[in-house]
């Protein structure tokens, strides 16, 4: 790997910046791996890193049916927090926050990772209490969380409209958490992981899973059969598709969620802001589009395609709370397939298949979790043990009951 | 904006319905007799298949009844509708699946639909 610096910057300019190598190779598939990921969104390529970084585990392939972070990697609001309810919550986001910090030194390249701070505003008194019941678990758990003042709203975003329907009376404020650049974050992980020798291989779909008396022994993809004892599955809304190539399902329902942005505008908004109450989140981009999420709709899908009804459904609270939104065109809007869980938290786990790993139903918030996800992931696959922050989101909890419920927290898309 | 067929209503806008999820999944005839894996399985288990699937919908801003559909869920397109008690609508002769669907074999009946759901709708 040709590191990028200050340097490389000025000797590449010399000769017109068109002689850039390649930032990773495009390597066949071979017969034969320690470790197979099958998914190339930023979970995966995360997962891929971290075996071959921290786990020593470098003979790893990673497989993409489309391209690097085409699926819910690209299609996010690119938002980073970790102030969750449950306490296993509250553990593995704020693991990936804290990998955030510090990731584009460790990777060589620029994430852009922007902790500008985070609102979750308040609505109703019912709203208010339980920010602060969240608040206060956060802090338990040596998450920076606070609740402020509508007026300290106010100072924070002047443009906000206080007085709307439902009037804004206080927030829960995250100061360190923010934005980071989506395809970046995937990108600069599928750099810094082939620079390790993982091989990357994309257009490559997986086609069957060869099990044999309970134990994995490989996979059937449209490159060819590759041999493999320990495969990690790391497929969002795709999951339950690959769940039922090895013969059972998963507590999952892929339905669509989308967003959008507005046409770029000068500095407005340098916080992310989010209401659980009218279903709003919102942030700028260093490009000045203004990062819309919107909510997911309610059927089965595999679309990537949202419904006009829910665009709907954001845009008018978000006209109401900022109402100069009103006259800004929207450039572009997409549409994600995400996996729900009952309890809206991720599961991560071993199977009934020996050697075969599951890390999906990140739902609506995958993205903040992207790194935090990655290394937990790895080490579980590295040392055939969950690890310990991973360990309650295992399927099991389905069985016992020990769910772990985020409803409240990520009832709106995030 | 989708729009919905609903048996006795007619085409109605997709926001005046509420979509209950898949229309196998039907409460074990023993249930007393059931494990928490049994009680998991039922519970929060899903098929989630890609492609066609028959699902329960209810017109729940309208005449509030319930009726299965037949969708898929790739393009987005209705395939049938039909009432609860009515058979479950068919998947129409030569509909061709998104291109995306090759690793999945086309199914006779829609996904997720079984004998005992069949029993269950005709009775």
């Amino acid at each position: 790997m040709s590191r990028y610096s200050l340097l490389s910057l000025y000797r590449h300019s010399r000769t017109g910046h068109e002689n850039w190598p390649r930032a990773w190779r495009n390597p066949p598939l071979r017969p034969s791996y320690d470790v197979v990921i099958v998914g190339g969104g930023g979970h995966g390529l995360a997962t891929a890193y971290y075996l071959a970084e921290e786990f020593g585990v470098r003979n790893v392939a990673v497989l993409e049916k489309g391209w690097l972070g085409g699926g819910n990697t690209g299609r996010n609001t690119t938002i980073v927090r970790s102030g969750y309810l449950q306490d296993s919550s509250a553990l593995i986001y704020q693991h990936g926050l804290s990998l955030f910090e510090g990731l584009s030194k460790k990777l060589n390249f620029n994430v852009m990772f922007s902790s500008r701070g985070l609102l979750q505003l308040a609505h109703s008194v019912h709203d208010l209490q339980e920010q602060s019941r969240r608040v206060s678990a956060c802090r338990q758990n040596g998450i920076d969380l606070e609740l402020i003042s509508a007026d300290r709203v106010k100072y924070m975003l002047p443009e906000i409209n206080l007085s709307c329907r439902f009037p804004v009376m206080g927030a829960a404020y995250q100061h360190d958490a923010g934005n980071a650049r989506h395809d970046g974050v995937a990108w600069g992980y599928a750099r810094a992981a082939d620079s390790l020798g993982v091989d990357i291989i994309q257009n490559c779909e997986v086609r069957g899973f060869r099990i044999s008396g309970g134990r994995l022994e490989g996979l059937e993809t449209t490159h060819g059969d590759v041999r493999c004892n320990r495969v990690g599955v790391v497929a969002s809304g795709h999951s339950s598709t690959l769940a039922a190539m090895c013969g059972f399902r998963l507590p999952m329902t892929s339905v669509p969620l989308q967003a959008l942005v507005s046409e770029p505008i000068k500095p407005v908004l340098n916080k992310v802001v989010m209401s659980n109450g009218v279903h709003v989140y919102l942030s700028q981009s260093d490009k000045g589009e203004l990062v819309i999420g919107a909510g997911a709709d309610q059927y089965s899908s595999y679309s990537q395609r949202g419904s006009f009804a829910a665009m709907d459904s954001i845009l008018s609270p978000l006209v109401e709370l900022f109402p100069y939104i009103s006259r800004l065109r929207m450039l572009r809007q997409w549409g994600g397939v995400v996996d729900i869980t009952p309890d809206r938290s991720p599961i991560l786990s071993k199977t009934e298949v020996s050697g075969l790993y599951f890390n999906c139903g990140w739902g609506t918030g995958g993205f903040k979790a992207t790194a935090g996800s990655g290394h937990v992931f790895a080490s579980s696959i590295a040392n055939e043990e969950m690890h310990p922050i991973a360990a309650p989101f295992s399927l099991q909890r389905f069985y016992s009951g020990a769910l772990i419920d985020e409803g409240s927290a990520a009832g709106v898309a995030h | 904006m989708l729009r919905v067929n609903c048996p006795w209503c007619g085409f109605r806008e997709e926001i005046e319905f509420t979509c209950h999820g898949e229309a196998s999944i039907l409460r074990p005839s023993k249930a007393e007799a059931l494990d928490d894996r049994g009680w998991g399985e039922y519970v929060f288990f899903k098929e989630n298949a890609k492609g066609i699937v028959l699902e329960r919908w209810e017109h729940s801003s309208g005449c509030r009844r319930w009726f299965v559909a037949l969708r898929d869920n790739v393009t987005d397109n209705f395939l049938g509708f039909a009432k609860a008690d009515e058979a479950p609508p068919r998947i129409p002769k030569g509909y061709v699946q998104d291109k995306s669907c090759a690793s999945i074999p086309m199914p006779k009946t829609a996904s997720g639909y079984g004998k005992a759901d069949k029993k269950s709708l005709r009775k």
